[in-house]
């Protein structure tokens, strides 16, 4: 029965994300540019790091190779995330908005197509960053690639699932654009350093309300150590925020109110 | 049936602003008081009111999307609230000034999309969107960018988006909106259609009478949140209606000066005569005869939209004094 | 002479209004300062753990990187957004219509996006400079030199303004411009010196950056306010009123040619 339901909303999403593909295409040059635009971001941001590495040899043990290994996991995760469920980002302005109206009107999961209602173009090329990334990082054998794909697909779930939360608070407080911006750009930004320079604070952050830790240091440790217990954790720990958001949600919806803003699907 | 929402108040200006910053303060409206009404299989029912009168608020309780506050209410034998999923299955929404196509793809994506969602059999879904494609006249609009489409074209593929799985039960709110005369004939006709061929209930919200009358057989009208009138459209007249109005034209210039009572008048000059008659007309219209030399004789009823206008105004009179 | 007055109050009455604007926005801006926090914070990590066993980086401690990094963070975050309403305006062609209207195109917009620059400037200097402060104490500086620092960054926006602008008029010959927007935010970044000062960089790179007008953006108001002198000040001023000359003249000339551009298709 599950199983049959699950099945179903699969083959759904499946048709939604071809559907988010063929409508991207449309404008064939603008979404090359922007998945071009995306690789070079990502680029830049390395530059930094190349240029801090020429500094120092390494910070709180993590040389250049942790950090390739890093963005290999923290960019392809991010891009999966967005790629697939790329309204993640508008979610909860479609909530204080009223404009859920659509979803709630249609005999489906609203928050699975809510999230899966649009696809980040840029998102295809963070996943293509994030390979190249893996590639340079050197982890060449099977069992290293498995555990990045692997890793790549809790990764994508934790993002998902924390702006899932951040956004369902809006059904309580109305305004939750800014707290999902903020707190989306916080996971990033904290995941993108290495993790072994927070101490206190900041390591209490990192595993509690922003779960930045679970998608840089474990990610990286499971890969470079072929750390399977890790994995378990790191599985457990991706089943619990799943739950939370879906809870959340359906929590929220109860207290949703429709707007009469017009909307058109983009 | 009720729902309440809670609405942030601003006072004016900068300092306003400020203070709505650090203490917000609250106030409960309710957009639907109390209503409560049944319809049958096969019915057409038009909801009309003014803007804000929740209209659209009813539709969105009825159809899942919202949660009432208190009341009961059962759509196709399911709980909107706790049954949604199963109840969206069998039923199609259109919001006139909401739009589920996809932008930038034409409808037929669009249409294969919601063969997905409301998982129909490949066969069936073919032979439903052909007749509906024949019905709407969709040939020459299937494959082109929805963003290309005109209103009156888009608001077509809409409407055939929401029959696509046989709903039993259709909600339309506002589906006429801002559409030509021609426009809005073709989609007339073609729900009347599907009602007559597959015994499709309708519950549409307008503000064009013209829909009302051409598709409903039984009309609600909705006021701050009340209901208050719930009958056959003819009734609509008969009950609201109090009134003939009476048109005289003369054959020389004529002063008036002696009328029944019960009789106002409403225009007058030398040539011509209007009047507002409450009853009594066969009277009226032997003094006239008697009296003067009549050239010409009318007798009106009300337009339709002159009646609804009365109910509007009467019940927002009543809302003023009782507040 | 009262004529230009009017003129000067016509524009100072326009950032009144747009800072009255803001004012309506506000909590979210404040809100938004959250970011400037964070990624100070992850600074203040990162650099504390680098700095460990340096006293000091190409003449520069961590206690003055740290505020070097409050400085570059917030003019990024404080800079004038509005690339995209001018080059919307060209593309659609309702700049016709805007150039029709008793002031001066760009002076408009300069002063409109200066009143909202300005709060959040103020805004994010504060959330920054408390964090910043928490950690590593004061910056070893005497108060007056905040004044000539403020006046380069005020030079400092101006310059962007102008480069943002010209980017915007592109749109006369080419639809699509966001691209080039994004890659001028990119070269900011990192020739700019919004995260890594640039006397961290590798010789060649620190004399390619000082040719272009960028570091004169972010890297000269953030290194003039850890390390002032009056020589440097004259210095920085002396470029940047060079490179605003040349970016003016090229602006110009840009939007002169648009324009022409604009009444042909106009017609």
């Amino acid at each position: 029965m599950i199983l049959k339901r699950i099945k179903g909303e699969l083959i759904f999403l499946l048709s939604v994300w071809k559907l988010n593909l063929s409508s991207a295409m449309e404008y064939r040059a603008s979404f090359l540019i922007q998945v071009f635009m995306m690789v070079i971001n990502n680029a830049i941001y390395f530059v930094f790091w190349l240029l801090f590495f020429d500094q120092f040899e390494q910070v709180g043990g993590w040389a250049l190779h942790d950090m390739f290994l890093l963005f290999a996991i923290v960019t392809t995760g991010f891009g999966i995330a967005f790629m697939l469920f790329g309204n993640g980002t508008r979610l909860s302005s479609s909530i204080e908005e009223g404009q859920m109206d659509y979803y709630l009107a249609l005999p489906r999961n609203v928050q699975l197509y809510a999230l899966a209602s649009r696809s980040s173009v840029g998102a295809i090329g963070d996943i293509m960053f994030g390979v190249s990334m893996f590639i340079l990082a050197g982890h060449y054998t099977i069992q290293a690639i498995l555990l990045w794909m692997l890793c790549s697909l809790f990764v994508a779930s934790i993002i998902v699932s924390y702006v899932s939360i951040l956004s369902s608070t809006a059904f309580w407080i109305g305004r939750a654009s800014i707290l999902t911006e903020q707190g989306t750009n916080a996971l990033l930004t904290f995941s993108m350093y290495p993790t072994k320079i927070f101490e206190g604070l900041g390591y209490f952050l990192i595993f509690t309300i922003i779960p930045a830790g679970f998608i840089s240091v474990v990610p990286v440790e499971i890969i470079s150590e072929i750390n399977v217990s890790k994995l378990v954790m790191l599985g457990f720990v991706t089943i619990i925020l799943l739950v939370i958001s879906i809870i959340m949600f359906n929590r929220g919806l109860r207290k949703y109110e429709s707007g009469n803003m017009l909307n058109i699907n983009l | 049936m009720t729902k309440e929402f809670s609405l942030k108040k601003k006072k004016k200006g900068l300092r306003g602003s400020i203070q709505s910053i650090l203490k917000p303060s609250y106030q409960t409206i309710k957009a639907v008081k109390g209503i409560n009404f049944q319809v049958k299989q096969g019915e057409m029912l038009g909801f009309i009111g003014p803007n804000g009168s929740g209209k659209s608020t009813t539709i969105k309780m009825l159809s899942g999307i919202l949660t009432p506050s208190e009341g009961e209410l059962q759509v196709l034998g399911t709980n909107p609230v706790t049954q949604r999923r199963k109840l969206t299955r069998h039923i199609g929404t259109v919001y006139g000034q909401k739009s589920q196509l996809w932008y930038h793809i034409p409808p037929i994506d669009t249409f294969y999309l919601f063969s997905k969602i409301y998982e129909i059999e490949e066969n069936a879904f073919k032979k439903q969107l052909d007749k509906l494609v024949e019905l709407f006249q969709l040939e020459n609009i299937l494959n082109v960018a929805a963003r290309k489409l005109s209103l009156g074209q888009r608001m077509k593929c809409e409407i055939a988006a929401s029959l696509l799985h046989q709903p039993k039960l259709v909600f339309l709110d506002e589906p006429t909106i801002g559409l030509d005369i021609i426009a809005k004939q073709q989609i007339r006709e073609a729900l009347l259609e599907m009602n007559r061929s597959e015994g499709t209930t309708v519950m549409l919200t307008s503000h064009d009478v013209g829909d009302i009358e051409s598709l409903c057989d039984r009309v609600i009208v909705i006021n701050q949140g009340e209901m208050v009138f719930d009958d056959h459209i003819d009734q609509l007249k008969r009950r609201f209606i109090h009134h003939k109005v009476v048109e005289i034209g003369f054959t020389k210039p004529t002063v008036v000066n002696s009328l029944p009572p019960d009789v106002d008048i409403i225009y007058a000059d030398q040539m011509n005569l209007k009047l507002k008659v409450k009853h009594g007309i066969s009277q009226l219209m032997e003094h006239l005869m008697v009296q003067y030399s009549v050239a010409d004789l009318n007798i009106n009823e009300p337009s339709m939209e002159e009646v609804i206008r009365s109910i509007y105004q009467e019940s927002s009179q009543e809302e003023v004094k009782n507040a | 002479m009262p004529n230009v007055w009017k003129k000067i109050d016509k524009y100072l009455a326009v950032t009144r209004v747009s800072i009255k604007n803001v004012f309506a926005y506000v909590r979210e801006m404040a809100y938004r300062s959250t970011f400037m926090i964070v990624i100070l914070f992850v600074f203040i990590k990162l650099w504390g753990v680098a700095f460990a066993d340096h006293q000091s980086i190409a003449g520069i401690t961590y206690e003055q990187t740290l505020w070097y990094l409050v400085v570059t963070e917030a003019i990024i975050m404080s800079k004038i957004s509005i690339g995209n309403v001018i080059s919307r305006e060209v593309i659609s062609g309702s700049l016709a219509y805007t150039l029709g209207r008793p002031y001066n195109y760009l002076l408009y917009h300069f002063f409109n996006g200066f009143g909202e620059s300005i709060i959040r400037l103020a805004i994010n200097v504060i959330a920054g400079s408390t964090l910043v402060f928490l950690f590593v104490g004061p910056p070893a500086v005497e108060l007056w030199v905040v004044f000539p620092v403020m006046i380069t960054i005020l030079f400092a926006i101006i310059i962007d303004f102008l480069i943002t602008a010209m980017i915007s008029f592109l749109a006369f010959f080419t639809e699509e411009v966001s691209g080039f927007f994004f890659v001028y935010q990119k070269i900011l970044f990192i020739l700019g010196g919004l995260l890594i000062p640039i006397d961290f960089f590798p010789e060649w790179l620190q004399e390619f950056s000082g040719l272009l007008p960028f570091q004169l953006i972010l890297y000269a108001p953030a290194k003039l306010f850890i390390n002032f002198s009056v020589e440097t000040f004259n210095y920085i001023i002396l470029q940047q009123f060079l490179w605003m000359f040349a970016l003016g003249v090229t602006l110009g000339i840009l939007f002169l040619l648009g324009k022409r551009r604009l009444s042909v298709n106009g017609g």
